[in-house]
């Protein structure tokens, strides 16, 4: 009961005028970037993490939450309209949003889109708020060494997701650790990996390598394009018409697509969010294969099905609530945007694992809160405000645009620590990852392992030390119940993949 | 020897982060053992443990990437542009300017250096100038002025 008064106190704060301003901002900043093709909501909220520094956590959490839910939705927006999904989770809206758009009724896509990102959102964050209590009693049993088995599951969980690219993922954690130690030692006062450099000595601070990772590899990436080929796709949006009216879905849209389908591929898109590494990308497929298969019109898939778009849109917003499940209660993050949003509470001082929900859940309450909020506010800002000017943001002129974002992300990274030396970092992480992404190396395993690598060092060693160097304290129960499930999980998800790869 | 087999991206990207995890590796070892006196694991355990890790990982990469065929130019095909070499220069070079003439100088040159070669072509010059100076005043103003961040 303490624990959802906790979090119903965080409802009080956001609808403080200056919080709830800041959450719509953050909600259409979110918006903004999802939509232009090239852009995430994780880029966004790297680019804000500079700017948290100035402002209080409850503002920070308000934007970053906004950001979050908008930029799952929004990517919706382009996918419909010109078959080019603004984020990843999207993938599938395409599918049958872009039929339904050269039928001339991509209005009523966008707006199905809307609707159902709205309504898996506040599921999500329901069925979050539901979890909250389990999550706080369950985080309360962890000790030090199963601390320590957590992180490494969720490392081996994230690698085995990755398929046949498990080793780059584990040995981009590696590096990601690697960044971390180079500083001042963990327990004893001597300097590792400094080279009597008295820079290095400060380390290479999580921000820098985030900026680097996610916001300068993303410009340099986006550089390999031609503005030729992005002009010819973006004057294909010209003569496109969206009116007001036409988003309102009607009543027998609602009876086609039917309750269930909304709520069961919200429950995946839950359940899958709150699997360490999976993402929206991943509950979309899940949910929209699972609603063919349900479906009583199964040859409609692929062919403009609103309920195919329902299915993949309520499932990836519903991702957000299940993504901060593993964040909040033991400090893993559940996508690449949580990776993010949990260094953005590392920027207020909120240690990553399961203290958060056990001592700092007033903290961070207000973030179930603003998530809600934005899951709301998407109907009457989508449906009847912004949602015909939308697709006019793919227009933006991209020089002027990624011009601007590379100079805000090296000066965030100025901002954030007063280091030039962490600059140089960053713009070094950006350069590696440029080289790495392209040959498929995922960044957000590298993030996790600068975030993560000190705390399982600090959770590793802390257990030998207390055990005498008996590795036998990683068999208590808290510890083994991690261990065991992750055998179990790479066992299940390499069966699923071998099926997957037979059936291709 | 099929020389193009070893000097494929799938085989040199894993190679060039294995030389780097055996330097890492040696620094490591150099700091001492991995247990001190009091029976404590020392600052490096941890560091050398995944930088064993690291290098068998870089090992079965690098043979993974050897077992795959080659593609016909994959060797001569470009590894990256001269656009891309000049703007990962313009971000070393606003470092660089940052620390002699101070922010508004260094972000209206890295701002107009990086919308010219970020276009197809070197066009619109004095329109990308005015736009540059219109980025650099917007991010001073959010962050000097709205945020608080002191610029030296």
């Amino acid at each position: 009961m303490d624990t959802l008064i906790q979090i119903m106190s965080g409802f009080g704060v956001v609808f403080q005028p200056i919080n709830f301003l800041v959450t719509l901002l953050g909600f259409i900043i979110g918006l903004v970037f999802a939509i232009i093709p090239g852009l995430t909501a994780t880029v966004a909220i790297v680019l804000l993490m500079p700017m948290t520094y100035s402002m209080t956590l409850n503002m920070g959490l308000c934007m970053v939450m906004g950001i979050y839910m908008a930029g799952m939705y929004a990517g919706s927006v382009t996918a419909i309209t010109i078959n080019i999904p603004g984020a990843p989770s999207s993938s599938m809206t395409g599918k049958d949003g872009y039929p339904l758009m050269q039928r001339g009724m991509g209005a009523k896509a966008i707006g199905h889109a809307s609707f159902a990102s709205a309504l898996g959102g506040a599921i999500g964050v329901l069925l979050l708020i539901l979890v909250s209590p389990i999550a706080v009693k369950a985080a309360l049993l962890v000790k030090t060494p199963g601390k320590a088995s957590l992180v490494l599951f969720a490392f081996i969980t994230i690698c085995a997701l990755e398929g046949k690219g498990w080793k780059k993922a584990m040995l981009f954690i590696i590096l990601g650790m690697i960044f971390s130690t180079v500083g001042m030692g963990l327990f004893n006062p001597t300097s590792r990996f400094t080279f009597g450099t008295v820079s290095l000595m400060e380390g290479i601070d999580f921000i820098s390598v985030v900026i680097g990772a996610f916001a300068i590899s993303e410009v340099l990436m986006q550089s390999d394009l031609s503005n030729k080929e992005y002009q010819e796709v973006s004057a294909a949006v010209k003569d496109i018409k969206i009116k007001r009216r036409d988003f309102i879905p009607t009543k027998a849209d609602f009876k086609e697509i039917g309750l269930l389908a909304y709520m069961k591929s919200s429950l995946i898109g839950f359940f899958i969010g709150a699997l360490p590494g999976a993402g929206g990308a991943l509950a979309s497929f899940v949910a929209y294969a699972e609603g063919k298969r349900g479906s009583k019109h199964p040859e409609k898939y692929g062919n403009g099905s609103l309920q195919g778009i329902a299915c993949a849109e309520s499932a990836n917003n519903a991702v957000c609530g299940g993504a901060m499940v593993p964040m909040l209660a033991f400090g893993i993050p559940g996508d690449g945007v949580t990776a993010v949003v949990l260094g953005v509470l590392m920027v207020y001082g909120i240690v990553p694992g399961p203290d958060i929900m056990t001592r700092q859940l007033q903290l961070v309450s207000p973030m179930y809160a603003a998530l809600l909020v934005s899951a709301v506010l998407m109907i009457p800002l989508s449906l009847m405000l912004f949602g015909p000017y939308y697709i006019k943001l793919v227009r933006i002129n991209r020089i002027v645009l990624y011009s601007a974002i590379s100079l805000i992300a090296i000066t965030g990274a100025y901002a954030a620590t007063s280091s030039v030396f962490q600059m140089i970092a960053s713009a070094g992480v950006g350069v590696i990852m440029y080289f790495m992404r392209k040959e498929k190396y995922p960044a957000v395993t590298l993030i996790l392992g600068a975030m993560l690598g000190p705390l399982f060092e600090g959770y590793f060693r802390r257990s030998l030390s207390i055990s005498g160097n008996n590795m036998a304290v990683f068999l208590q129960p808290d510890s083994m119940a991690f261990l065991l499930l992750t055998v179990i999980f790479v066992f299940f998800l390499g069966k699923a993949q071998k099926k997957g790869a037979s059936t291709k | 020897m099929d020389i193009q087999r070893f000097l494929h991206k799938k085989v040199m990207i894993p190679f060039v982060c294995m030389i780097f995890l055996l330097g890492y590796l040696g620094v490591g070892l150099s700091m001492g053992p991995l247990f001190l006196e009091s029976g404590l694991s020392n600052e490096n355990f941890i560091p050398v443990i995944i930088a064993v890790i690291g290098i068998a990982l870089c090992i079965s990469i690098m043979i993974d990437g050897l077992k795959e065929p080659v593609e016909a130019g994959a060797s001569s095909s470009k590894v990256i542009g001269l656009k891309q070499v000049i703007l990962f220069a313009d971000f070393f070079l606003f470092i660089g300017l940052y620390k002699l003439i101070g922010f508004i100088g260094a972000a209206f040159v890295f701002t107009f250096l990086f919308m010219l070669f970020f276009d197809d072509k070197i066009t619109a010059v004095v329109k990308k100038l005015i736009i540059s100076a219109i980025i650099t005043g917007f991010v001073y103003i959010l962050y000097a002025l709205i945020f608080g961040v002191r610029f030296n």
